[in-house]
């Protein structure tokens, strides 16, 4: 038997019962009953949408409890706060559920329109139970059964379509997940288009990862997928990418957790995000939720893109000339500059390589070492690391741009940014591009022809073989590789190993 | 399998080839591999003396890249137990054990390997290059996966050749086989359970580890390094590596193990931290900067020849550990038989003050638990606490 609590009134007989500012009665804990699953998450739904639920942990449970009746029902507790009460009832009331305050297993009705103030009982009921609640009709004690831990349910829930709404491209970032085969593809689209788009404000960025699922058996390698995260997507690729078969899109709804383009989740996430483990990656979809875990490492889309092999056709020392679009593009030509640069490299011609033969014997280890070298039919062009020193003669060179030579007092003109310079000049990769003299062509050269100085310089050397029996290095290193060979078992194979204990 | 254990396990782990995984291996083979080696040391026609000596002469090129001039490093009882430890980790992946109670056997066969592997870091530099000489080549150890597809299906031999009556009428029945090759030890990865026991065995022979600080599995730990690190020959061995590696790049990885080893977040095995070992460390990273003054390149001129979309910055780790040793005490990172003012000396002041600069633009919380580690090293205030 329940009795309205009076105005003014301090007292109650229900343990954990206490007074707020208001004189209303709320216990240490709320409690909401619902006799459907179904009605259970339409309160958290309504509950997340006012109420963050991460703020009602810990303490937050939903429990499964079979009522003296025989009745089994879904039951959330929660700790109560001191305005969390009026919008647990609201929502509680819409979803068809009832809402009892209390604390440990006794719970008394919560306040409503009858009793402003709220509810105490006359006496504790006796019966045996988990949670015993005391409503207006009758006392019900419940045997708690199971628990349900509030990420499995989010797991566990089916997306709900939206329908009729026009799609429309988001305006922050979204994922795209597509299978193995795909990825490339996807990554040269996203690259090519992303270079449309270089607009300073405007321009779109995409990165992605190689996810794999797990997988069951150790031997046995799981689906795997590649994972793209896109800001800033033009709404033509939005179009694009949400009609092709084997692409899924993603928005993300925290930064964890990602919903189906076109589905929504019955609950909001947003208002749980300390249910979601901050290293997992959680993708929503229609026929269940991937996690990938842990967080996938983006790469630049730049980094991702297929490289074509360089043309067989460039070989080495071959001269060319840089050719530029038709419309607008101006040769390169090089002038003298006001100042000259400190020299990096040298061109001996062939008639005065002997003199640097003789020299060779006063260079200092250092140079020896860092000097590299390359024949060219002109002579021996001698490239050093940073400075060149003790070479006092041939014609000497300067960087007009990464790894591109000028001769020493000369620039190349236009001025263009030097990485743009070496760029269109293919000086990349290890590759050299040099101006010999001033109205010859440049002349390309590939990395497998420079060679460290020291190594090209001495005689091929083939000292008698010694006996190394001595030495214990008469073997030479296995090069085979190991290789597991896998080998019946037999019956039995664990007999005479100790078991664990 | 233990009258074959040498010749068609032990002698491919270490010159190469098909690496026989069977029945898992206990004491008692280990027992009776050991008896079979002893009679065939006594009687040179026995069937096992040829297999011997060629795993002897395979070890002995190992272990001379390392300490010249050794003997060949004898098949001992230790020996015959690291090669079946690393054999019983093999099988934990063997594909006959499918079926309920997987769990379970791969217990089984995990606690045999631990037991195994269990025989402690090696006293000596001789023991711990001989120990290497065998397993040197476990990070190279690959399992061929061969998927052959015909015209009736497909099916997958997983580390096995397929047999004869698989690939027979090629042309008829349009047999193709698909090969995964796959490491071992950073694509197939050792099951959880095993990990235990793969531990033990880097204790047991942690210079492969020393001599690789870039490996990933298990991380680096000082604790299993240290107890080989105080052979001079093998230091200097273990120095000669990092250096050739990159001073900074094997310095990050050394420095980066430096934390979890004195935070005493690495796995219970090997040599526990304590303010000598610390400061050991300590010296020895430093030694690795020494060395880079000598025979390095200059690291600014490196630094600024790199390119600069080449990842992270290389060598701050080693910048903010070196520089919290020399701020707390000079001789963690000074030998006092070097003076400061000769220029060697002024060489390496240099460096500390470049690398101070360093450490001092990265932030101050990195710094922060260096110079605790510095101080636990010079003057420790804190002691492990057995529970």
């Amino acid at each position: 038997m329940l009795q309205r609590i009076a105005v003014g009134q301090a007292r109650f007989n229900l343990p954990g019962l206490t007074a707020d500012m208001r004189g209303a009665a709320i216990g240490r804990q709320l409690v909401v009953r619902f006799a459907a699953v179904d009605r259970l998450v339409s309160f958290l739904r309504l509950l997340s949408a006012e109420q963050s639920l991460d703020d009602l942990q810990p303490g937050f449970r939903i429990v499964y409890a079979r009522g003296g009746a025989g009745t089994r029902e879904a039951i959330v507790l929660m700790p109560a706060a001191q305005a969390l009460g009026d919008a647990v009832a609201h929502a509680a009331r819409l979803a068809g559920g009832q809402v009892f305050t209390g604390a440990a297993k006794h719970f008394v009705q919560f306040r409503e329109t009858r009793a402003p103030l709220g509810y105490d009982v006359d006496t504790l009921s006796d019966g045996a139970g988990d949670l015993i609640f005391y409503g207006v009709e009758e006392t019900v004690p419940y045997r708690i059964e199971s628990e349900l831990p509030l990420g499995n349910l989010l797991l566990r829930l089916s997306l709900v379509r939206l329908h009729g709404r026009k799609v429309k491209a988001p305006e922050g970032a979204i994922y795209v997940t597509a299978r193995r085969g795909l990825g490339t593809v996807v990554a040269g689209l996203l690259h090519r288009a992303g270079g449309y788009l270089r607009e300073p404000a405007e321009a779109m960025r995409a990165t992605a990862a190689l996810c794999e699922s797990a997988t069951p058996s150790a031997f046995s390698s799981g689906a795997s997928f590649w994972i793209f995260r896109i800001e800033r997507l033009p709404a033509r690729l939005y179009q694009l990418l949400s009609t092709t078969p084997g692409l899924e899109l993603y928005l993300p709804v925290t930064d964890n957790v990602a919903v189906a383009v076109g589905y929504r989740h019955p609950i909001h996430l947003e208002a749980c995000r300390g249910t979601f483990a901050a290293d997992r990656l959680y993708l929503f979809a229609s026929r269940g939720v991937t996690e990938v875990a842990p967080l996938p490492a983006f790469a630049a889309i730049e980094d991702l893109i297929r490289i074509r092999a360089p043309s067989p056709e460039i070989v080495d020392r071959r001269e060319a000339v840089p050719a530029g679009r038709p419309d607008l593009a101006v040769a390169l030509r090089l002038e003298q500059a006001g100042d000259a640069r400190q020299p990096v490299a040298t061109l001996i011609p062939w008639g005065q390589v002997v003199w640097l033969q003789r020299l060779v014997y006063a260079l200092p280890p250092t140079a020896l070492r860092a000097y590299r070298v390359v024949l060219l039919k002109r002579g021996v062009l001698l490239r050093a690391a940073e400075m060149l020193d003790g070479i006092p003669f041939g014609t000497l060179y300067q960087l007009g741009a990464p790894e591109v030579l000028v001769p020493l007092g000369m620039q190349i003109r236009p001025a263009a940014s030097p990485q743009v310079l070496a760029e269109r000049l293919g000086a990349t990769g290890g590759a050299l591009v040099l101006f010999p003299e001033r109205n010859a062509p440049p002349v390309r050269i590939l990395p497998e022809a420079i060679v460290p100085f020291d190594r090209r310089l001495l005689v091929e050397i083939e000292p008698a073989l010694a006996n190394l029996e001595a030495f214990g290095r008469t073997e030479r290193e296995p090069d085979d590789p190991v290789e597991i060979e896998n080998e019946p078992l037999g019956p039995m194979p664990l007999w005479g190993l100790a078991r664990p204990r | 399998m233990a009258r074959r254990f040498v010749a068609e396990f032990l002698l491919p782990l270490v010159r190469g080839g098909a690496l026989r995984v069977g029945r898992p291996l206990g004491p008692r083979a280990v027992a009776r591999v050991t008896e079979l080696v002893a009679r065939a040391s006594r009687d040179p026609t026995d069937d096992e003396a040829e297999p011997i000596a060629m795993l002897g002469a395979g070890r002995r090129a190992v272990a001379g890249r390392h300490l010249p001039a050794v003997a060949a490093p004898p098949l001992d009882e230790v020996t015959v137990r690291l090669g079946a430890a690393l054999h019983d980790l093999l099988a934990l992946a063997h594909p006959d054990l499918v079926g309920p109670g997987l769990a379970r056997r791969q217990e089984q066969i995990a606690l045999a390997a631990f037991e195994l592997a269990s025989v402690g870091s090696p006293s000596s530099a001789r023991e711990a290059v001989n120990r290497h000489s065998l397993l040197a080549r476990i990070p190279e150890i690959v399992r061929v996966d061969r998927t052959v597809r015909f015209w009736l299906g497909h099916r997958t031999f997983v580390g096995r050749t397929p047999p004869g009556r698989i690939m027979a009428l090629p042309s008829l029945r349009r047999v193709r086989v698909d090969r995964a090759s796959r490491s071992w030890l950073r694509e197939i990865g050792i099951p959880a359970v095993g990990r235990r026991a793969f531990l033990a065995l880097n204790v047991a022979s942690p210079l492969g580890e020393a001599i690789d600080p870039l490996r990933l599995d298990p991380p680096l730990g000082w604790g299993r390094i240290l107890p080989v690190l105080r052979f001079p020959l093998v230091a200097r061995a273990v120095a000669g590596a990092a250096v050739e590696i990159g001073v900074d790049r094997a310095g990050d990885a050394l420095a980066g193990a430096l934390y979890r080893f004195a935070g005493m977040h690495d796995p219970p095995f090997g040599l526990p931290a304590s303010e000598e070992s610390v400061a050991f460390a300590l010296r020895f990273l430093a030694h690795l900067v020494w060395l880079d003054v000598l025979y390095g390149v200059d690291p600014e001129l490196a630094r600024a020849a790199r390119p600069a979309q080449a990842g992270p910055e290389l060598g701050l780790e080693l910048a903010v550990v070196i520089t919290a040793a020399a701020r707390t005490r000079r001789s963690l990172v000074w030998p006092d038989d070097v003076p400061a003012t000769g220029d060697l000396g002024q060489a390496f002041g240099a460096r500390l003050d470049a690398l101070g600069a360093r450490a001092s633009a990265a932030g101050s919380p990195r710094l922060a638990a260096a110079l605790s580690i510095a101080d636990f090293a010079a003057a420790p205030v804190t002691r492990p606490v057995a529970l």
